[in-house]
């Protein structure tokens, strides 16, 4: 079997999608993504990319710690994650010029800046319309646990089909309740079959004029709430030390949950996780938030690992930008961080990206990156590219719209470095 | 025996003569001339007066409510990106639309003025016309201005639209709209006034897919150009009367609005929309129909999930209402609207004059003898008498 390694290095420089072979089904690229979004913009500083040895102002004199791999060290507030740093690896020199939320989410989701009279689609919706293609499951191929992010169109102008399910309800809650897949109210599924029953003999006018469209919508909507689709969602049909592994948090059992939904197929889950924004003082409000981070997504990423998943799932985890290493120290920030693009970093793993490897880095302060800066553009095309899908050919679309999928990579390019 | 059946049509929803029966007929003239189903009422003293009924609706404010948003969809009343007409503007634009549809307004006198008048977007309404467009060169005002009076968007027309300038004034989010030369009032006298055919079967189009269906295009013979004037031609056709299990008036699902304006009325409990702009109105009382929102800009999930316009580009097809399995999918299983339903105080034989506006057949009043009046409004709402224009 051609692994990827070979293909790559072979006579094309880069394996697309021909017409046959859709990116779904092919085992050269991966099937899932899970997209840890860290909403607020979360400090590079006390995460991926510490400086323990700047000074007081820019580090809080808070130490990193050593990983599973020599040369890469994380922040002190992260051991789990320090403890299975080969499934994962971190870009450190993520650059953009917008401190704005708005603009810097859309320029990180969309790969574009906005503008020019089009909504551009997030990547969660282009990947779930092109795994589309080959995904058969009854759950949307885009599912978000369990906030949408706000202020910000994931599917932009290609069309509610691919809009994504968001969930709501607490996976940490006794019932996690999907509104919509869920039957309401803990109904058991006997007395929703005898509704379905009732309606039917009530159906007097469906019976004159049967519609064929209205009828099969009605038969995938209930193949939704019979089938498997709906007990992705049941979490207590996990072990107790399985949900304790992860984190008896909303972040913890939403990673447990999208490990689910990637087991059930869904080519595209993300997880927004509120409360990164720390303008005011940021070391106690994000110390909580970091190590049910380092929890979660070291749980996630080792359980992905153990059943098998971790080489077809992509997993990654940002914001829409990092933190000033400048600490703001005088009220009313009293010790908080403000935004910051110029330099940031990010998570990834899995899915034909490497393990256990740095790329790119800050300079001293981490204010500027110092090596191979990465442009979002690139961080995402390298999604698209291990999920088989070209960055640079058209985007599919029923608008009419005339466009690649992204803008033309950067001169320093996509994560090749990373590549398996 | 059979005899007999075949002389009940095919009930209750069609006469003998294939023509609709006159519950459907003040159904569909209630929800195509005021966008709600009618109250039950008005069912149960309709006597087959088509022209009065339709002129009672006609003269209802839930008609102009109605009117005024098919045709904001179409000249795009949005105050956010793509359009950023701005909330104030928004405001005043869609007051004046309200009184192009109230005031039996002249289609070809609306594009006059819209395209004649100078001055801030704040104060002259009319001038929001020429900034609803992502695109504020004459390329692009000719082709929003070609799309909405000939339907079709063409970039020939650019010159007429050269002298259009744009300033902002000190007032937050305000803008001078003037003509620095002739303004673009010689697109109606040269364009619109030497294509009547073009601007007239386009006008009715416009109306007509709301009246039989998307995809729709209807002429009519000589009526004034006008929204209630052209409703009431439409409302009054054969082709309005006949039935649609054996006749030829093909069933479409209803409006976004409309469906979550009659499940607010038969629950009794609307929603609480906000805009995301930080603006003036920034919520909306519960109380006010959906079809009442005047902001392309404000939504809900529910509205965007039934297929509510973006307002993005202006053309007909932008408004979504195929069925698609989400649609139905929250339909049956959404726990908000289960805990609404349960709150119902009405019986089953009174929520099908509530919801389909007639009686209960004998076959369908034996079943819900034995049925919680609950599940019955379930059933209800979940099927397609409900959820269609029929």
């Amino acid at each position: 079997m051609l692994t990827r390694r070979k293909f790559v290095s072979g006579a094309l420089a880069f394996p697309f999608i021909s017409k046959g072979l859709a990116a779904g089904a092919d085992p050269r690229f991966a099937k899932s993504v899970i997209e840890i979004w860290l909403w607020g913009g979360p400090s590079q500083l006390e995460t991926f990319d510490p400086k323990p040895l700047a000074p007081h102002d820019y580090s809080n004199d808070l130490k990193s710690i050593p990983t599973k791999i020599k040369g890469m060290e994380l922040h002190e507030w992260l051991p789990r994650l320090a403890n299975c740093a080969d499934l994962f690896s971190v870009v450190r020199s993520l650059t953009h010029p917008h401190f704005g939320h708005e603009t810097a989410t859309y320029l990180m989701q969309t790969g574009r800046m906005p503008g020019g009279g089009d909504v551009c689609p997030a990547i969660g919706a282009v990947v779930a319309m092109e795994k589309s293609k080959t995904y058969r499951g009854d759950l949307p191929p885009f599912v978000i646990l369990t906030q949408a992010k706000g202020r910000f169109s994931e599917v932009g102008f290609l069309g509610e089909k691919y809009a994504p399910l968001v969930t709501g309800g607490n996976p940490n809650a006794a019932r996690f309740i999907v509104d919509g897949i869920v039957p309401p109210g803990g109904m058991a599924i006997s007395e929703v079959e005898k509704r379905f029953e009732l309606a039917s003999r009530l159906d007097t006018f469906g019976r004159a004029a049967p519609d064929a469209a209205f009828t099969q919508a009605g038969e995938m909507a209930r193949k939704v709430i019979y089938g498997s689709a709906a007990k992705t969602f049941d979490l207590s049909q996990e072990s107790d030390a399985t949900r304790t592994r992860y984190g008896r948090t909303q972040l913890g059992q939403s990673c447990l949950a999208a490990r689910r939904l990637v087991e059930y197929g869904v080519p595209y889950i993300t997880i927004n996780v509120p409360g990164w924004d720390s303008h005011k003082r940021h070391f106690e409000t994000i110390k909580q938030r970091t190590a049910e981070l380092d929890t979660a997504l070291s749980a996630l990423l080792e359980d992905l690992r153990a059943k098998g998943l971790l080489e077809t799932t992509i997993v990654w985890a940002s914001g829409e930008f990092g933190r000033k290493p400048h600490v703001d120290w005088e009220a009313p920030w009293n010790g908080g961080r403000n935004h910051w693009a110029s330099c940031f970093s990010a998570l990834i793993a899995g899915g034909g990206f490497a393990g256990g490897r740095v790329v790119g880095a800050s300079d001293e302060l981490g204010e500027h990156p110092a090596a191979r800066p990465v442009s979002p553009t690139d961080f995402l095309g390298s999604i698209y590219e291990r999920c088989g899908i070209n960055p640079d050919g058209p985007l599919e679309n029923s608008a009419g719209k005339t466009m690649t999928v992204l803008p033309p990579a950067s001169a320093q390019g996509r994560l090749h470095e990373l590549y398996t | 025996m059979a005899a007999m059946v075949a002389a009940a049509g095919v009930a209750p929803w069609e006469k003998p003569n294939g023509e609709a029966s006159d519950t459907v007929f003040v159904r569909r003239a209630a929800l195509a001339i005021t966008g709600k189903l009618p109250s039950v009422k008005l069912v149960q003293e309709y006597h087959g007066d088509k022209a009065q009924l339709v002129d009672e609706l006609l003269a209802s404010e839930a008609f102009v409510n109605y009117w005024t948003m098919r045709f904001c969809d179409v000249l795009r009343v949005k105050s956010e990106f793509p359009i950023n007409l701005w909330p104030n503007a928004v405001y005043v634009y869609h007051r004046r639309v309200r009184d192009f549809v109230a005031k039996d307004e002249d289609w070809m006198d609306f594009a006059r003025a819209v395209l004649s008048h100078q001055g801030s977007n704040f104060r002259v309404s009319e001038v929001n016309f020429l900034r609803a467009t992502p695109r504020k060169t004459p390329q692009g005002l000719s082709e929003v201005t070609s799309l909405t009076f000939l339907g079709e968007a063409t970039t020939v027309y650019s010159n007429y639209f050269a002298a259009v300038r744009y300033k902002p004034t000190r007032e937050w989010k305000e803008e001078i709209v003037y003509f620095d030369g002739a303004g673009p009032e010689a697109f109606v006298d040269e364009v619109m006034q030497r294509n009547e055919e073009t601007v007239r079967r386009n006008f009715m189009n416009i109306i007509a897919q709301a009246m039989f269906g998307p995809e729709t295009k209807m002429t009519l013979g000589k009526t004034k150009l006008n929204v209630r004037a052209v409703v009431r031609a439409f409302a009054l056709s054969p082709e309005f009367s006949a039935g649609s299990i054996t006749g030829s008036y093909k069933p479409f699902r209803l409006d976004a609005e409309v469906i979550d304006d009659a499940l607010s009325t038969l629950t009794g409990a609307g929603h609480n929309f906000t805009s995301i702009a930080p603006e003036p109105f920034t919520f909306l009382p519960s109380a006010r129909p959906s079809v009442c929102i005047e902001d392309g800009s404000i939504s809900s999930a529910f509205l965007t999930l039934f297929g509510r316009p973006a307002r993005d580009s202006g053309t007909t097809t932008e408004r979504d209402n195929i069925i698609t399995a989400k649609q139905r999918l929250y339909l049956y299983n959404s726990g908000a609207l289960w805990n609404r339903l349960s709150k119902l105080k009405q019986k089953s034989e009174q929520l099908y004059w509530l919801l389909y506006s007639r009686a209960p057949t004998a076959e369908e009043r034996a079943t819900i003898a034995n049925a919680n009046s609950r599940d019955v409004a379930w059933c209800l709402i979940n099927s397609r008498e409900f959820l269609y224009q029929h």
